[in-house]
Order: C-alpha cells, then structure tokens, then sequence
C-alpha cells in the first residue's frame, strides 16, 4: 500500500511556560490519505489549531514537538528549517483563518502570490509569475483578477481575501492543505461559498484536507473523518456519519446535544456540565471523566487509549455509548 | 398582549455615509423574544444601540411601554434605562477589569437608586439565580470563564428588572457546550419574569431555538418577518431562502446567494438584495418593495411574491 498523503504518529506539542512545561497536544494519530478530509472538531483549548500548526511546525521554538508527522514519505519533525522552508507552502499549505491578518497589508495581492511562486521556483521570470498569480486567482473564482491583482488587501472584502489565501495556499499544487478555521471569520453566505470552493478544489487537484472548525455543522458537510478532540487528546475518530450519527464517546454526544436546534423545546437545551481541565491541572484518568453522565469507578483512575469499537470508529472511553446499546 | 417596543421608520446614516439603518419597524410583546438576524454590516447592532437610546436616529419613532423614547432624556432617560438593559457580546471587554463581579452588579443598581444594606442582598440573589456560586462575588473578571463572565452581565442586566432586555450577541462568543447554559438560563429568566427580549445574532441556529418571531435584515432594512418557525420552514425573501441555504451540514437546502453584500456606503438602487438575488428582474431596481403580509404575521418585502404582484397598468386590480 502506497504511503498516505499524511501520517501522524503520537504527535505531543509542549510549550515552555514560566516554571516548566505544559503538554496542550497529548499524543495524536491519524492519517489522510489523497483527496480525503478529515475534520478535527473541538472547543475552544483542545490543542485542535496547535495540532493543526504544528503538522507545519508554525511555532517554531515556541513549541517542543514529538511523535512523527510524515509528508508521504518525509519525516517532517526531524528536519532543518531550512529543508522545512522548502516543504512548507510546496507540499504542504495553510489556510489561517484570518486571513486579513495573514496578508502583507503594504503589498499589492499579486505580489503576494508571485513571492511565493518565485520562492519555491515556479516561475522563472516575473512575467511570468504575474501570469501564474492572475491564474491562480482565476482558479478561485475572482471575476476580475487583473484588477484584483493589482489591489491592496485593506481594498477587498472579508470573503475575497479569505480567496486570496486559498490561491496562495494551492499555489504550488500542495499534497495536503491544512486548513484553520478557514470561514469562521466569515458571514454565513459567504462561509458558504469558500466551503463549496473548497470541495471543488480539492476534486480537482486530489489534496489531502486537514481542517480544524469547532462548527459541527461544518465538520458534517466537509469531512471523510472526523476526529473530535478534548482536553489535548483525540477522543473519537471515524467515518463522519458514524461520528457524527451514532457517537460512541460521551462528549461527542454531549456536544451534539448542546447544538441548538428547533425541534428542542426552549430552555431545554443539554450544556455539558463544568468546564474542560486546564492544560497545568490534568488529573489522572479521563480528562473528561468529571463531566461525564456515563462515568464510572475506573474513568478516575486510567486514561483510556482510543481504541477500536465499532466497525470503523476509534473510540477513547472506558465506556463507550455504542457498544453499550448494543450490549 | 401589550407591546413592550414599538419602532417605526427608524433611520440612521452615519457620517461616513453608511446608511447603517434605512426604514425599521419592530413590534416586541410583553414577554416575548424577538430575534433581529442578518450579517455583518446589516444594521442590526444599530438598530439595538438605536433601541437602547445610545445612538441617536436621524429620523422615526420608538416607544417603549407606550412612552415616546426619543424624546425622553436627562434624568427621565436615566431613570427608564432601569427597565430597558443590554447583555453585550463580549463580556470580559464589558466588564471593568478592576471591579469584581458583585461590585459590576452593584454598580448598576446603585445608579438606579438600590442602598445598602439592601443592595448587597440583592446582589447575592442575583447571583444565585443566574447560577453563581457566592465564592464569584469577589473574582475579577480576568478569573472567570467565559459562560461565568456573561452570567455576570446577565445578572447586572436583571438588577433593576428591565422589561426589555437587548441581547446583542450575547452567546456568539461562548463554546456549544456553554452557549446552551446561557440560553437556557435567559429562558428560564423569560419564563419566570416576562421579560422581553429583543436577540440581535448572527447564528441562525441560535435564533431559531430562542425567539419565537424573527426579523430578517439585510443592508439597513428589515427584508421578512414572521413567527420563526413559520420563516424558517417557508421563508418567503430570496434573501431569507439564501441565508438558511448557507448553513452548513446536511439536510438543508443549498440556494446560495452570489457575490458578497454591497457596501451599505452605496446600497443598490430599489430592493438592496437584487444584485446577489438569482430572480432578480429590471423591476427590482425601481423601488424598495415595501413589507407586504403574505401569511397572518408573516411579511416579505419581494416583487416576486403572489400578494406583491402590481396592478395592471390599465384597469388595476380587480
């Protein structure tokens, strides 16, 4: 079997705070294989956009990194900088989430564009490179590029740059596109239309996805897999209809049920009780255990491994929902 | 039932030259909750800032409990902002970081008059209705979560029992799984004190679980209105249709709008919504249709809509 696009293996991401060291990404697997999605949902703090990050090594000394992230077949977390300066933006792309922030605010759009095609050698002359940009731009459906090209960042809307960002991103036929919150930032109707060119791209190019939301929404009409992250940890991971339709893990269920949606009565909504553990404050066992309906003697004391349950879901409960049902 | 709110042609165009708000009406009723949606730069904060008398509109009519709001200032005004109070978006820039919470509740019934002794008991069962342990009176808000900090502000929001509460994003900043705490804490509160709430989001999902009308906007104008359920299962307004089509996830439908919203600087001519509208016809650009009542309660603003259908030009209707 040929290697997938992207393999994670026990990927730990540590930063240096004053007075040691706190672990926000606590051993992740996964991989994605071409033209795949997989979507890691979460809350706010689950280590999802670190997870995310660090595939790219975005945070550089900040972050102590372990495990392995493999390119196809490069080890990504033991090379130089300089070799990762190659990779990063060629085969593997990020689209931030704001993207206003990502772009040079004192250079022209197509500028931008041209400086990454030049640097990673795909295009020879500059002429050449303007040429490509204003194609690249064409390719994400920006009716005038010419004009475009020629903008400022501050002169277009939230949606149009958010386009520039995916332009960059493909820019140099990526394996895999990482992509970080891609369209919260964004109005609903416009958020539409990135997700939509999204898909098509990825048809069309056969990129691996990795796209982290805290939108279930999103996850359901993006995603291949879905992996739901908790407390650093993956606590689900599988087919997003099994994820998402039959969860096996108490916090996918709880959160699901949190969603509002009309057929519940008002005032009736199901909050997860408590807050998530701090990152400086984990105590042994599962990390979600104090806030589980379905917890048990051993939840407090062991940490459970995601394992396989069902047919296809990876599951990290001592106590998984589907299996109980069916028992 | 008895209107709590009334707005009529409110407008306001701001000295950049956006028309923030270009010809509103809003009805709320004693203990109901009004849900005002759209996106970004469509005027619904305004109009909130509007109703909460912290901006001026350049023309219309607001009358709360049947007082005119508009002309009511100076101590009058103070003295009614007890029953009208605003839960904003984002509660650890709302609360000054140099009180504690129960002083940021006190502050405000001290204003409307409450004196100790009393005021500190009315400050304990404040926090105990909204949920917070007394150990939070003397946290800062830099020592909350996000869910505790907006019940703060809920529980400063309900010192002095408004009758109108503007709630503007109040929940958009908090997780799924917090969001549901806060929303049914101020539906429990509506249940129990008949407040009125007027529920200005962007989340149409949260809309849709917490207000029983809703009103549409879109470039400064309200585009439908109707019971939200009745909207959100047949919503009349292309805009509307595109709106629900864009949440994502599955089962729902996909008629998505073109392009992006204009600037509200330079709105289009006639109907604001014509250039993204997939019906768009010539007619559109003439003039803004006017909300018409298609279904009892419910009212689109759309030429194409059966009841919008212009009479003949010789003849008129039947």
């Amino acid at each position: 079997m040929p290697d997938p696009a992207l393999a994670v293996d026990g990927l730990r991401v540590s930063f240096r705070v004053p007075g040691g060291e706190v672990q926000v990404v606590r051993g992740v697997s996964f991989s994605v294989e071409a033209g795949r999605t997989l979507v890691i949902v979460g809350e706010s703090g689950s280590g999802k956009s670190v997870t995310a990050r660090s595939i790219l090594r975005l945070h550089g000394r900040a972050a102590a990194l372990a495990g392995e992230v493999r390119l196809g077949g490069t080890e990504l977390l033991g090379l130089d900088e300089r070799r990762m300066n190659e990779l990063r933006g060629a085969r593997v792309a990020l689209i931030p989430q704001d993207a206003t922030g990502a772009l040079d605010p004192l250079r022209r759009v197509g500028a931008q564009l041209s400086e990454v095609l030049r640097h990673h050698g795909r295009a020879g002359s500059r002429a050449a490179a303007r040429e490509q940009a204003v194609a690249l731009l064409r390719r994400v459906h920006i009716a005038d590029p010419e004009q475009v090209a020629a903008s400022y960042p501050h002169q277009l809307s939230g949606g149009m740059r958010q386009r520039i960002a995916i332009a960059i991103a493909i820019s140099c036929g990526p394996q895999v596109l990482i992509a970080d919150e891609p369209t919260t930032a964004l109005d609903v109707t416009v958020q539409a239309q990135i997700l939509d060119l999204l898909t098509e791209l990825q048809e069309r190019l056969g990129m691996a996805l990795v796209m982290v939301t805290h939108d279930v929404g999103v996850a359901e009409q993006m995603a291949d897999d879905v992996a739901v992250m908790y407390a650093g940890r993956f606590v689900e991971l599988g087919p997003v209809d099994a994820v998402l339709g039959t969860p096996a893990h108490p916090y996918t269920s709880a959160l699901l049920e949190a969603q509002p949606r009309p057929d519940v009565p008002r005032g009736a909504l199901r909050p997860i009780p408590g807050v998530p553990p701090l990152p400086t404050s984990r105590a042994a066992g599962c990390s979600f255990a104090a806030r589980c309906r379905h917890r048990d003697a051993v939840c407090d004391d062991v940490e459970p491994d995601l394992e396989r349950t069902g047919a296809a879901i990876l599951v990290a409960c001592h106590r998984p929902l589907a299996v109980r049902r069916t028992a | 039932m008895s209107a709590v709110l009334e707005a009529r042609a409110l407008r306001k165009t701001f000295s950049n030259g956006v028309r923030a708000v270009d010809g509103v009406d809003l009805d709320i009723a004693a203990g109901e909750t009004l849900g005002l949606v759209g996106e970004s730069g469509c005027g619904k904060s305004t109009t909130g800032r509007i109703v909460l008398r912290l901006t001026d509109p350049d023309s219309g009519d607001l009358r709360f409990e049947g007082l005119d709001l508009l002309s009511t200032r100076g101590r009058a005004l103070r003295r009614l902002r007890a029953r009208l109070q605003v839960v904003p978006q984002d509660p650890r820039t709302s609360l000054n970081p140099r009180l504690t919470a129960g002083e940021a509740v006190a502050f405000n019934l001290r204003a409307h008059g409450w004196r100790q002794p009393r005021r500190g008991e009315r400050v304990r069962e404040l926090f105990a209705r909204v949920g917070l342990a007394p150990g939070h009176l003397a946290s800062y808000p830099h020592e909350l979560s996000g869910g505790q900090a907006q019940r703060v502000a809920i529980a400063r929001a309900l010192a002095t029992e408004p009758r109108l509460v503007v709630c503007d994003e109040a929940v958009s900043a908090l997780d799924k799984s917090v969001q549901a705490e806060v929303l049914n804490l101020l539906t429990g509160i509506q249940a129990q004190a008949g407040v009125s709430y007027l529920f200005i989001s962007h989340d149409l999902a949260v809309v849709e679980h917490v207000a029983e009308r809703v009103a549409v906007m879109y470039l400064g104008r309200v585009v439908e209105t109707g019971p939200a359920a009745e909207v959100m299962a047949h919503p009349l307004h292309p805009y509307t249709q595109a709106l629900f089509g864009s949440l994502p996830g599955r089962g729902r439908g996909r008629a998505h709008a073109q392009g992006e919203p204009p600037s509200p600087r330079n709105p289009p001519s006639g109907c604001h919504f014509r250039t993204r509208c997939p019906g768009a016809v010539p007619r559109c650009a003439e003039a803004a249709p006017p909300l018409v009542e298609v279904q009892p309660g419910h009212r689109a603003a759309c030429v194409h809509h059966p009841a919008m259908t212009p009479p003949t030009p010789n003849g008129g209707t039947p």
